[in-house]
């Protein structure tokens, strides 16, 4: 201080300026008092007031309310503008200093407050209703801000008296702009709160955070939640304020108590959680308490002794159970099929009277586990639940989908002998003898759908086309007098859309070989023109049929006047001609071939006019692929260059090339194959993604490579050599969990040199030991071994075998050079 | 989370007809066209528990929730918001005047 006395005046100015910048107050309210000494200047004077304010804020920031109201009461000495400042009065307020505070208020000389000091004003009409300080009487009595303050605290004595309506009308002497609208609002929030808390709710929120009444409408909020939220808020909140809450809510003592005893809990640790659900299990409901705690035992399994006091003992299977929902829950599938495994075993101590049970977890066990291994699961759950109608309508399709027909069949019988009336069990035998191209069989289970369901379409399809079918052998073994029957029955059906069509132009055919030619073309052109499927396709149907009954094209093409030459193809009778020749190859139409080459050179044209989509394409080559005929699928890929930069037309160009073989593909193509896939998978293209992974997968399984190994063509070299793998990797998955299991049994169950022990004794030869001691993979291999046999699980391997291999394994291995 | 009993309004021990007739009570209670959410729940409760075996299976993978907040809230569940009276009011008024000052 000394030392800046000594600085001449034009120093001390900057150092006041640099200080007062830094925010060095203190040094810069001495600077200027020694300044106000030498000169009494009133940006001197300024300056010190200045500081002054300065030093009160942060002081009344620091909570040094006293502090804050002896250097703002300096400020005012030295300041020329004597403002009004509410935050004086706050801080007045804060330290009780009430004296000074009426001294400030009665001085304040205003006749408008509300207009002349609103903050103010807010401040005082908020304090004043809190009733702590009768402010009114400091104040000009009969101005705006007196009447409103007076209306505001009637408002709150009809509130008091629950006249909701008599504090309405006093709410309504308060004007729109008034400092007291937000306590308005909360008023209104209140009388809402029962009647409708969803308008409470929106007039709450319309408080901003900056206004003084937002607690107050925060607290009232918390009245409206509900669940963990009003919880999470009740937490929050100081003490006085929550049992303000829950006397508002009415609680009980004991959610009273519970709720202190939440707030005293810094962190709620896994003990106090299952701790308090059970003490507080009467307020909790004792079912919710139970299952919380039943479920919660997985994260807590310390508490099974405290559960099984309250709750009784937990039954073994019931263990499991939880223990797999919780492992499912966190996706951890085979550790879930694991535990179901052993909730399985406890349920297998009295089958007859689980059996339900079983079958139950073993159908939930195929959501879990490998696709390989689904089947296998379904058909063990029917020998414990054998007609349970979906499990058998699960394996027909599984089969059915792997392409297993003996398999397929056979399940199909079973089921057809179980469920002899279910009509997609018939359904299902109807299309497998489609397939089959046994088509008399067919058309019985047809013939038995329909009667069970008369107006069945598929059915009454298939038997359409079985009786025109028949009426075509009868035709080409020239048994006439048969066929119009047939053709009669078949309209009979009365199928809708182009069928009638199609037996007129069979019946035209059948006058055409039997009886006149020129009467037949008249009936086929009769036929046509019912038809309403294009002239492309029927022109088709035309061929096919002539082919089918061995009659010479050209005549017959002569002979029908009305066929039209000059056909278009719109979008939809492509996709119909697609859907047809499906149908056609489906149903093994001998014929099929044959026409297609006779019409390929209209189709390659009608297509080089079209504009194929990837959609269409990949139906078109799909259903192209289905009947092998390379040549339109070339001729269709060429006409779809507009999408060439799809992975669906890159994948199809190297797939013709090969003509479908995978031994064809070169490395170049498998390469290009496996970015096309990455890319569809990236760009969401799923179509086009199975088909490439459905042709490399028949690629790496031509080339034996395990499928699914990603990496095969980039880090064969990482691949870790387990000699014994080729033996155990035969097993599912659950055979080898259970061995695992087995295994850790035995790790419990004895010591480590038992354990060794017991697997020198499986050594047919004791010469062996040395041998089985330094070879770490040998002694997993027959541990392995060892607990399958205790679980008399049929493996086909010996320790003979096993040792075998471990002896040539060594000869193999490069000693170390040391 | 409520069990499919306790949407329907049944003890667990219930048989077929009992389950139908706490359905269609509950139906009545909420039919579709009006309280479509709480229909499907009434719904999917029973379509889980109409006979012996969708109960068994029920049972078997109900998994019960182990969510403490979801457990304390119902210890706080008090029905809709409570009235609040004026001498309350001015208690909390002081309270938020505190926080606010």
């Amino acid at each position: 201080m000394a030392s800046l006395t000594k600085l001449s005046t034009g120093i001390l100015q900057e150092k006041a300026a640099a200080s007062l910048a830094s925010g060095s107050y203190k040094v810069t309210q001495e600077i200027y008092k020694i300044l106000l000494k030498r000169e009494n200047k009133p940006r001197y004077r300024q300056g010190l007031a200045d500081c002054y304010m300065q030093r009160a804020r942060l002081s009344a920031e620091q909570g040094k309310y006293q502090e804050a109201i002896t250097f703002w009461e300096n400020h005012r000495d030295y300041s020329d503008t004597q403002e009004v400042n509410e935050h004086y009065v706050c801080w007045l307020l804060k330290a009780g200093q009430v004296a000074k505070l009426k001294a400030y208020l009665q001085n304040l000389n205003s006749e408008c407050l509300e207009k002349d000091y609103p903050q103010l004003a807010l401040l005082l009409g908020f304090v004043h209703l809190g009733g702590k300080i009768d402010l009114l009487q400091w104040l000009p009595e009969n101005t705006a801000f007196t009447m409103q303050t007076h209306a505001m605290q009637q408002a709150l004595a009809a509130l008091q008296h629950n006249d909701l309506a008599l504090m309405q009308r006093h709410l309504a002497k308060i004007p729109f702009r008034s400092v007291y609208r937000d306590f308005r609002t909360v008023l209104k929030a209140v009388s809402l709160l029962c009647e409708s808390p969803e308008k409470a709710s929106a007039l709450l929120a319309k408080i901003t955070p900056d206004s003084l009444y937002y607690p107050l409408g925060r607290l009232i909020a918390v009245l409206l939640l509900n669940g963990p939220q009003l919880t999470e808020a009740l937490l929050a909140l100081p003490q006085q304020q929550q049992l303000l809450i829950c006397k508002a809510k009415d609680w009980t003592p004991q959610q009273i108590k519970l709720l202190r005893t939440l707030s005293r809990q810094k962190h709620l640790s896994d003990k106090i959680k299952f701790d308090l659900a059970i003490q507080y299990q009467t307020l909790l409901g004792a079912d919710y308490a139970q299952r919380f705690c039943l479920a919660f035992l997985v994260e807590y399994p310390a508490g099974q002794r405290q559960y099984n006091k309250a709750f009784g003992a937990l039954p073994a299977f019931e263990k499991w159970r939880i223990l797999a929902l919780a492992a499912e829950a966190k996706n951890n599938m085979f550790e879930a099929l694991d535990y179901w495994d052993q909730g399985l075993e406890q349920l297998h101590t009295n089958k007859q009277h689980n059996a339900l049970k079983i079958a139950l977890i073993l159908r939930h066990m195929t959501n879990l586990c490998p696709a390989s291994e689904v089947i296998a699961y379904l058909l063990e759950s029917l020998e414990y639940d054998p007609e349970d109608r979906g499990t058998h309508l699960q394996i027909i399709k599984l089969y059915e989908q792997q392409g297993e027909k003996k398999q397929c069949r056979k399940s199909l019988e079973k089921a057809l002998a179980l469920f002899p009336g279910d009509i997609e069990f018939l359904g299902l035998a109807m299309q497998a003898a489609i397939i089959n191209q046994a088509f008399k069989k067919a058309a019985q289970y047809a013939d038995k759908i329909l009667r069970i369901d008369p107006v069945n379409t598929q059915a009454k399809q298939v038997l359409f086309n079985s009786h025109l079918n028949h009426a075509r052998k009868l035709l080409n073994s020239k048994k006439f007098h048969l066929v119009a029957k047939e053709i009669k029955h078949a309209e009979g059906l009365n199928l809708g859309r182009h069928y009638p069509a199609l037996a007129q132009i069979l019946n035209g055919f059948f006058i055409y070989m039997s009886e006149d030619q020129a009467q037949g073309a008249e009936l086929i052109e009769k036929g046509l023109k019912l038809s309403t499927e294009g002239d492309f396709i029927t022109r088709f149907r035309i061929i096919n049929e002539a082919l089918l009954l061995q009659i010479p094209l050209g005549p017959l093409l002569r002979k029908i006047s009305t066929l039209e030459k000059n056909y278009s193809l719109s979008n939809q009778e492509l996709n119909a001609f697609i859907k047809l020749l499906e149908e056609q190859h489906k149903e093994n139409n001998s014929a099929l071939i044959k026409t297609l080459d006779q019409l390929k050179k209209e189709f390659k044209s009608l297509l080089k006019n079209k504009q194929l989509k990837q959609e269409q394409l990949l139906d078109l080559m799909q259903c192209l692929n289905r009947i092998n005929h390379f040549e339109l699928m070339r001729h269709c890929l060429s006409c779809a260059k507009d999408i060439k930069s799809s992975q669906a037309w890159g994948f199809y160009k190297i797939y013709i090339t090969a003509l479908g073989k995978p031994a064809a593909v070169p490395p170049f193509g498998i390469q290009k194959l496996q970015q096309l896939y990455v890319q569809a998978k990236d760009q969401g293209q799923q179509r086009s993604a199975v088909l490439i992974s459905t042709f490399l997968e028949k690629i790496l399984h031509y080339h034996h490579i395990k499928i699914g190994n990603d990496d095969y063509f980039e880090d064969q070299e990482d691949d870790f050599y387990d000699p014994y793998e080729a033996i155990f990797e035969q097993l599912d998955s659950r055979t080898i969990a259970k061995v695992h299991r087995k295994i850790e049994n035995l790790y419990k169950s004895l010591a480590e040199d038992q354990l060794i022990m017991s697997l020198i004794e499986m050594l047919p030869d004791k010469k062996d030991i040395p041998l089985l001691l330094k070879d770490e993979d040998l002694i997993d291999a027959l541990l392995f071994l060892k607990a399958a046999q205790e679980l008399n699980l049929e493996i086909s391997i010996t320790a003979t075998e096993l040792l075998a291999i471990a002896k040539q394994n060594n000869e193999t291995s490069f000693p170390f050079p040391f | 989370m409520k069990t499919a009993y306790e949407i329907l309004g049944i003890p667990p021990d219930q048989e077929d007809d009992a389950i139908k007739q706490a359905y269609l009570i509950k139906v009545k209670q909420y039919p579709p066209e009006q309280a479509s959410e709480q229909f499907q729940k009434i719904r999917s409760a029973y379509e889980a528990i109409k006979d012996k075996k969708s109960r068994i299976n029920y049972e078997l993978f109900y998994q019960p929730e182990a969510n403490f907040d979801k457990l304390l809230a119902r210890a706080f569940e008090n029905g809709p918001a409570t009235a609040i009276d004026g001498d309350s009011l001015i208690k909390l008024l002081r309270s938020g005047i505190e926080e606010s000052l």
